[in-house]
């Protein structure tokens, strides 16, 4: 199960925002945007209010005062998929709270006294940000920051600059509220599954990304779907999919036209995924080196072998998934396969960099 | 040795008591007391018992111990208070003032030589050192010193050569220094280069200049270089002297660009001048002369470092004064067609509401969000609007849609009040005053009661709050009988105005426990002019989220009543003040 963490000191006007940005996770217990509705027909209602709303709601936590959101931050960061920030946290006075809110960032080894803390007034989430980041670089991905003018919260912010600089932090997360990048939560919500499996498999992803499309990526996270749910044989067709469009890739590019893992029918060459494997790239790694070993080789025959035996041909891209026999593969088995395509796909990214002419 | 008379007056203790007195009063200006040293100084030399005077006859005497003391204990005291407070730099730029404590150096540097008691120089060369920002008192003594030894090379010069034969160039070259020290006593009326065309000098504004930026720019820098080896033996190659203030042209459009080229461009031209010097030292033969000219080739370009600096310093400033000026047009242009954008928004959603009854609360409250926004930019738009002509129209001219000052205090402490029970846009404030745990019927119940209270009297507002936010104290005044009419707008831009300070006291004071809540509103006259002062009680360690619009809009609007909006703070209270001409008075 993701879970999110959603940081707003505004939330009281924000009820719309809660229902749009959530609603995929929310509607999941009916009583939750009945609530929502309620408060928001309501001419008295407290942030309080919408945060009891949403408690049914175990994936979604909210905060919408800066110690609480800190307090979350520092307890529970290990346990979010994603988390969006609002930059400005000021609504709601926390001067009272600072020498707790010190010692916590004190005891996770941060060094802030109270003179510091205040330094991010009306850019608190500069603060989380800067946290969450050092207790686990991969937030990096994982955080969303909502501001109301995306240039200046940079010009105001010389952590938040030197955290982009460094790759601490992406620029392309931070989302001007109201504009229309803010589609972009609205459709991770959609799919939370999806964005957790990118930023588990992060570097597999961006590999894919960079070098296939953005449909091998969808295709990769499927099959860790249904690898998650033991969908053995989505698993498989996906698998076998991804492993030959990474080998035409390479193909492709190796240039070797006429090469014997080519055979021609009339114009249209199909690659001869077998003795390219075996000896096709094999051969170019003996003089040209593209990284291409005995893990990747053996990697890539198991998976074209134990799909093929599952009846997944490379002429079977259109194949009835229902014909697919998976009756031998035990999860040893599955597990093995899918650690076998991320080594592949690792080897894909550089391999690709080599071929590909230098910029 | 001049001897004291029976008949002449001890004057030391007076001398040291206004000396003293200088020094308490540097508020007037630090060039007060080095000033009143000076005069001292030349009043000691001249009746000081020690010295030998002519003036033995005079009817006072100055011991110059006593005060040499005094002047040495004042200089110490000086230097440890600018010590402490570094912020503290007096050598700005004013010519004057770094002439008159070279003066005084020089001054001081003769009293050592002649007297027993010595002031500590060291002490003021230490303040000079500290105070001199850009090292321009560094800077103006070099360049006093070159044109010294000008002077006194022009008086060889003259022992050699007829008085009426003096060559235009010398006499050019001489003058062309001491402009660079703001004396136009030696420029010559008609000041010429050594290929006879002109030299261009505005002596009055070398006579007018007050800073010394103001007066190294009105130089061209390559007429410095035409005369560089005025008064040496030797001569540089016609090359390094010929003339280019044609070729310095630059393209560029902008006039500070173009001056930054042209200084740049006279830093390298001494730079090679420079380097042939050091490069042909052996063949040239001639020390002194070289350093003579390297020393001036070193000032200018301090000099024209200096220029440098300040002009991009200048350019800063008028970039920044434009974008300043761009961001307010920008602004008042913007929130013009906000406005106009917000009512494609709002007509919409009012029609919306009849069609969809069901949703009605949560249309009002969209409805609602888009007049807050309207308000915001409404004030913006007309804070950039306003003139005082158009306030003394109206006030002069109260049409039928005229509002008293009075009217509109408790129009704002409404608008105010009613905004405290909006828990979605205000539900850091709405809390204070209300918090979660005033159940729902205790809360319907004051919000019922301040809804048949609001259109009430002032007295009944102040009744409400005390029962329920804060002690409210209103002293209006004679302001019930001054109205403003609204034919150019002016009676909803004064609301507008006292509406964001007394929203902002209300907001605020939120935070206070309700026992010690108070706000206190005057408007009064005083003199020819009226008061408004809001007084409200505040926790200082509370920070606000804030825009800065309500600022501007304060700001702005005070600029047109010709006054600053004055704010003091203590520990408990928080005051804002505006004292502006009462237009409703004739004598105002």
């Amino acid at each position: 199960m993701a879970k999110i963490l959603y940081i707003e000191d505004e939330l009281t006007r924000n009820i719309a925002t809660i229902r749009k940005f959530f609603e995929p996770i929310l509607k999941k217990d009916k009583r939750i945007p009945a609530a929502l509705i309620e408060l928001e027909n309501s001419d008295r209602l407290f942030a309080a209010d919408i945060i009891e709303a949403c408690k049914p709601c175990t994936e979604l936590d909210i905060a919408h005062t800066f110690p609480r959101a800190l307090e979350l931050v520092i307890t529970n960061h290990s346990f979010y998929d994603l988390i969006i920030i609002d930059r400005n946290l000021s609504l709601y006075q926390y001067v009272d709270e600072l020498q707790i809110m010190v010692s916590k960032l004190n005891e996770i080894g941060q060094d802030f006294n109270e003179e510091r803390v205040l330094e991010f007034h009306e850019r608190e989430g500069d603060l989380l940000l800067q946290v969450l980041v050092r207790l686990d670089a991969s937030y990096k991905d994982k955080v969303y920051y909502l501001t109301a003018n995306t240039s200046d919260a940079l010009r105001g912010s010389p952590q938040l600059q030197t955290l982009i600089d460094i790759d601490r932090f992406r620029q392309d997360h931070i989302i001007e509220k109201g504009s229309p990048k803010e589609k972009l939560i609205s459709d991770i919500l959609a799919d939370m599954k999806k964005f957790s499996i990118q930023n588990v498999y992060k570097t597999q992803s961006n590999i894919l990304r960079k070098h296939l499309d953005e449909n091998s990526v969808n295709q990769f996270v499927n099959m860790i779907k249904h690898y998650d749910k033991d969908n053995h044989r989505e698993f498989i067709f996906d698998l076998r999919n991804l492993l030959e469009n990474i080998l035409e890739m390479v193909a492709y590019n190796l240039g070797e036209h006429n090469a014997d893992y080519w055979k021609y029918y009339g114009r249209k060459a199909q690659l001869q995924y077998r003795p390219f494997i075996l000896y096709g790239l094999k051969t170019y790694d003996e003089k040209f080196n593209i990284g291409y070993n005995a893990v990747i080789q053996n990697a890539c025959i198991s998976i074209y072998s134990i799909s093929s035996e599952c009846v997944v041909h490379s002429s079977s891209k259109s194949v009835d998934i229902e014909s697919i026999s998976t009756g031998n593969l035990t999860q040893y088995t599955v597990d093995t396969l899918l650690n076998q395509i991320c080594d592949v796909i690792l080897w894909f990214g550089p391999c690709m960099e080599g071929l590909l002419p230098k910029e | 040795m001049t001897e004291k008379k029976e008949d002449q007056k001890d004057y030391t203790d007076n001398i040291i008591a206004m000396l003293e007195e200088a020094y308490e009063n540097t508020d007037k200006g630090d060039f007060y007391f080095f000033d009143v040293i000076k005069t001292f100084i030349n009043l000691v030399n001249m009746f000081g018992r020690s010295i030998n005077t002519n003036i033995a006859d005079a009817p006072f005497f100055i011991r110059p111990k006593p005060f040499v003391e005094c002047v040495n204990k004042l200089l110490h005291r000086f230097l440890n208070r600018s010590k402490e407070n570094d912020t503290h730099k007096i050598i700005g730029g004013n010519l004057k003032q770094i002439f008159l404590l070279e003066d005084l150096v020089k001054l001081l540097k003769e009293w050592n030589e002649k007297q027993a008691d010595k002031v500590d120089l060291d002490l003021l060369n230490s303040i000079i050192e500290l105070h001199d920002q850009h090292g321009l008192y560094s800077i103006v003594k070099s360049a006093k010193e070159c044109v010294d030894y000008i002077e006194s090379s022009n008086e060889d010069y003259l022992n050699e050569v007829d008085i009426y034969d003096m060559d235009h160039v010398f006499a050019s070259a001489r003058g062309l220094y001491h402009c660079l020290l703001g004396d136009i006593n030696f420029a010559y009326y008609d000041p010429i280069r050594p290929d006879y065309t002109q030299l261009l000098l505005n002596l009055t504004a070398v006579e007018n200049a007050e800073t010394c930026y103001e007066l190294w720019s009105l130089f061209s820098f390559d007429d410095f270089r035409v005369y560089m080896d005025f008064s040496t033996d030797i001569e540089l190659p016609k090359v390094l002297k010929i003339e280019k203030i044609n070729s310095n042209k630059c393209d560029n459009s902008n006039v500070y660009a173009a001056k930054l080229h042209i200084y740049h461009q006279n830093i390298e031209d001494f730079k090679t001048i420079k380097d042939y010097l050091e490069n042909n030292r052996q063949q040239i033969d001639n020390d002194h002369d070289i350093a003579v000219i390297i020393k001036r080739i070193d000032t200018l370009v301090s000099i024209i470092s200096y220029l440098i600096k300040k002009t991009m310093e200048e350019k800063e400033l008028i970039e920044t004064n434009a974008k300043l000026e761009e961001r307010n047009r920008i602004l008042a242009k913007l929130s013009h067609s906000i406005k106009n954008m917000l009512k494609a928004v709002i007509d919409p959603l009012i029609n919306l509401r009849e069609e969809l009854p069901q949703k009605a609360v949560v249309i009002d409250n969209a409805i609602k969000g888009a007049n807050l926004i309207r308000e915001i930019v409404n004030a913006i738009n007309l804070s950039f609007q306003t003139t005082l002509e158009d306030l003394e129209w109206d006030v002069s001219n109260p049409c039928t849609e005229s509002m008293t000052l009075q009217d509109m205090i408790i129009d704002s402490l409404r608008f105010s009040i009613s905004n405290m029970f909006d828990t979605r846009y205000f539900p850091a404030y709405s809390e204070q005053f209300f918090p979660r745990s005033l159940d729902n019927v205790a809360y319907t119940k004051i919000k019922q009661e301040w809804n048949e209270v609001s259109a009430g009297s002032a007295s009944q507002i102040a009744d409400f709050l005390e029962k329920y936010m804060f002690h409210l104290e209103l002293n209006l005044d004679e302001s019930g009988q001054y109205h403003v009419g609204n034919e150019k707008s002016s009676a909803i831009k004064l609301l507008i105005l006292f509406q964001e300070i007394i929203f902002n006291a209300v907001k605020y004071s939120s935070y206070v426990p309700f026992a010690n809540r108070e706000l206190n509103i005057t408007l009064t006259t005083h003199e020819v002019n009226l008061k408004l002062l809001v007084k409200n009680s505040f926790d200082p360690n509370v920070r606000a989220k804030t825009t800065g619009v309500g600022t501007l809009v304060i700001e702005n609007f005070a600029n047109i009543l010709g006054c600053s909006p004055i704010i003091t703070k203590t520990d408990t209270m928080y005051l804002i003040s505006l004292e502006f001409k009462n237009l409703w008075r004739s004598d105002g």
